[in-house]
């Protein structure tokens, strides 16, 4: 029989996380103020983060040891098997190689754990006895949830409200695990009070949750706030992922041509990823392809230009350098939610802007007929934002059918979909529609972003 | 009427699950989702409709986009400590 999974012994899991920034060929461009149009300092990030996290965020320092304790609870779920994909290699008819590392069998259901434990752990190690977050669908507000459980912190979680009263399996969750869920808006904050007063029915915002979740670590001096994306320090606790997957990559005997992944935020593939960078900027594997997806309807990276953009029409806001449509952007719906975002992690488009990752788009209709395929296969049903990862993954594996090569894909699977069933349900009953963002608007947008 | 469409359903990828268009025209602190033109333009005239219920200055609101991460959490800490100095 041959190998289709292989395991890495928890004796045998990474000790460190590694820190892109030691290896960048040029460092990430300050984040500038507004104002002062200096750069924004760890002193500004202080309220809500220990200052471990705030280090880590400008860190250099190549590797950063995993605290034991961090590890420890790492070892409740990883690591976490790299698979073969046998199964789909042979209904594609491939010679190639298609590897999977699948972040979907944790307790919450994702790779936001990986960062939800360790930011949890240095809370702890600062004496903080309470966390606070937002969350929209769930899945950040569960991983956040049980990470404090694990360190025995408080955890409240803004969850909006008509998410609360629509997913009350999610907010049973986090409750199960110790965390207090309250419907936002809440009476709790100044903010969640006067939209009540406004709107007493106000069925709650993302915008507004995360309002409420930073006023309550603000006012108290034993509170903080954790975010579960974007950020430097979240991307380097997500590296855990393609560390073990190098470990692992070597019993196969294997090492990645292509390594694919989705891109929202940034912190699922940077994690897989950035291990793997390395060997190409130090051009040992100048060969290697590194391809970002992002959904044709949301071309944020392969559409847009790397530049200042102004947070708001007024240009009073701070400015960073990220790859952007412009302020006038406005995304069309796709199911993907966590792919929605205006601009992604900094370091993302700062290697991409550097020529060592490409990206591509894919329509969404196209990106579920993938995960119906992957299903039946693999047996995996998977969430929307890694289903674009399996689009582009056939597409490569079908140009190996076409020259003969045998290549080896390696595929950042970051969870599974069982919560967004109903996203399925829309495509196998044919309610999905494809929409490309027009060549047209984006010109437009793009006119409108400032000359820095 | 601006109630005219508040019965129509969209799945709101943003919360992960169905909304009407009443919460969408209403999401950004009562005024529309900056997502919303792309959200219902496959399925009504939103355009027409925002322009003939929001002044430009509204609109000019709405379609401010989310600043990038850190910066709006150093705005966010810089209100929630006026509100705390209020309060006390």
């Amino acid at each position: 029989m041959e190998r289709s999974m292989y395991f890495l012994d928890q004796k045998d899991m990474p000790t460190h996380w590694y820190n892109i920034q030691a290896d960048l060929p040029e460092p990430l461009p300050p984040v500038l103020h507004p104002v002062t149009k200096k750069p924004i300092g760890p002193e500004d990030l202080a309220p809500l983060f220990p200052m471990e996290l705030i280090k880590q965020e400008v860190s250099t320092e190549r590797w950063i040891e995993i605290p034991e304790e961090v590890r420890e609870v790492y070892c409740t779920w990883r690591p976490t098997v790299l698979h073969r994909a046998r199964r789909l290699e042979k209904a594609l008819d491939t010679p190639a190689k298609i590897f999977y590392k699948y972040e979907g069998t944790n307790q919450a259901g994702s790779h936001k754990p990986n960062t939800a434990v360790a930011q949890a752990y240095y809370n702890k190690k600062e004496g903080i006895k309470r966390i606070t977050t937002e969350t929209g669908a769930g899945q950040w507000g569960s991983a956040l949830a049980m990470s404090c459980a694990f360190f025995d912190i408080e955890c409240k979680v803004y969850m909006v409200k008509i998410s609360y009263e629509q997913k009350p399996y999610r907010r049973i969750a986090m409750e199960t695990w110790g965390a207090k869920v309250v419907p936002s808006p809440s009476p709790d904050t100044k903010a969640g009070r006067e939209m009540l007063e406004k709107w007493p029915d106000c069925p709650g915002s993302l915008g507004l949750a995360i309002s409420e979740a930073v006023e309550d670590a603000v006012s108290r001096d034993d509170t903080h706030y954790s975010l579960g994306s974007v950020l430097n320090h979240v991307l380097l606790h997500q590296t855990i992922v393609g560390e073990e997957t190098r470990k692992q990559m070597e019993m196969a005997d294997a090492y990645p041509d292509i390594i694919i992944g989705c891109i929202g935020g940034g912190s699922n593939f940077a994690g897989q990823f950035l291990p793997w960078i390395r060997d190409k900027i130090s051009g040992e594997k100048p060969d290697l392809r590194i391809i970002c997806v992002e959904p044709e309807a949301c071309p944020t990276m392969t559409k847009g230009i790397y530049t200042y953009d102004f947070g708001d029409t007024a240009g009073m806001t701070p400015l960073l350098k990220m790859h952007t449509l412009g302020h006038t952007f406005v995304p069309p719906p796709i199911h993907a939610g966590g792919l929605r975002y205006h601009g992604m992690a900094p370091i993302i488009c700062h290697l991409y802007n550097l020529g060592l990752i490409e990206v591509q788009a894919a329509h969404q209709t196209a990106v579920f007929e993938a995960g119906v395929k992957f299903a039946r296969t693999e047996g995996i049903i998977t969430g929307p934002e890694p289903c674009h990862d399996l689009k582009v993954a056939i597409d490569e594996a079908l140009k190996c059918k076409e020259s003969g090569e045998s290549k080896t894909i390696l595929i950042a699977h970051s969870g599974h979909g069982h919560f967004d069933l109903a996203a399925y349900d829309a495509y196998l009953s044919g309610k999905l529609k494809d929409y490309a963002y027009p060549e047209e608007e984006i010109k437009k947008a793009m006119a409108e972003i400032p000359k820095v | 009427m601006i109630e005219q469409y508040d019965d129509k359903t969209i799945r709101c990828p943003r919360v992960g699950g169905e909304v009407n268009f009443r919460f969408c025209r209403l999401e950004n602190n009562m005024l529309p989702c900056r997502f919303i033109v792309g959200c219902w333009r496959m399925y009504l005239d939103i355009n027409k409709f925002l322009q003939d219920h929001y002044s430009e200055e509204e609109l000019n609101r709405v379609f401010t986009p989310p600043k990038p991460k850190v910066e709006s959490l150093v705005d966010l800490i810089e209100k929630a400590k006026k509100a705390k100095q209020q309060d006390d």
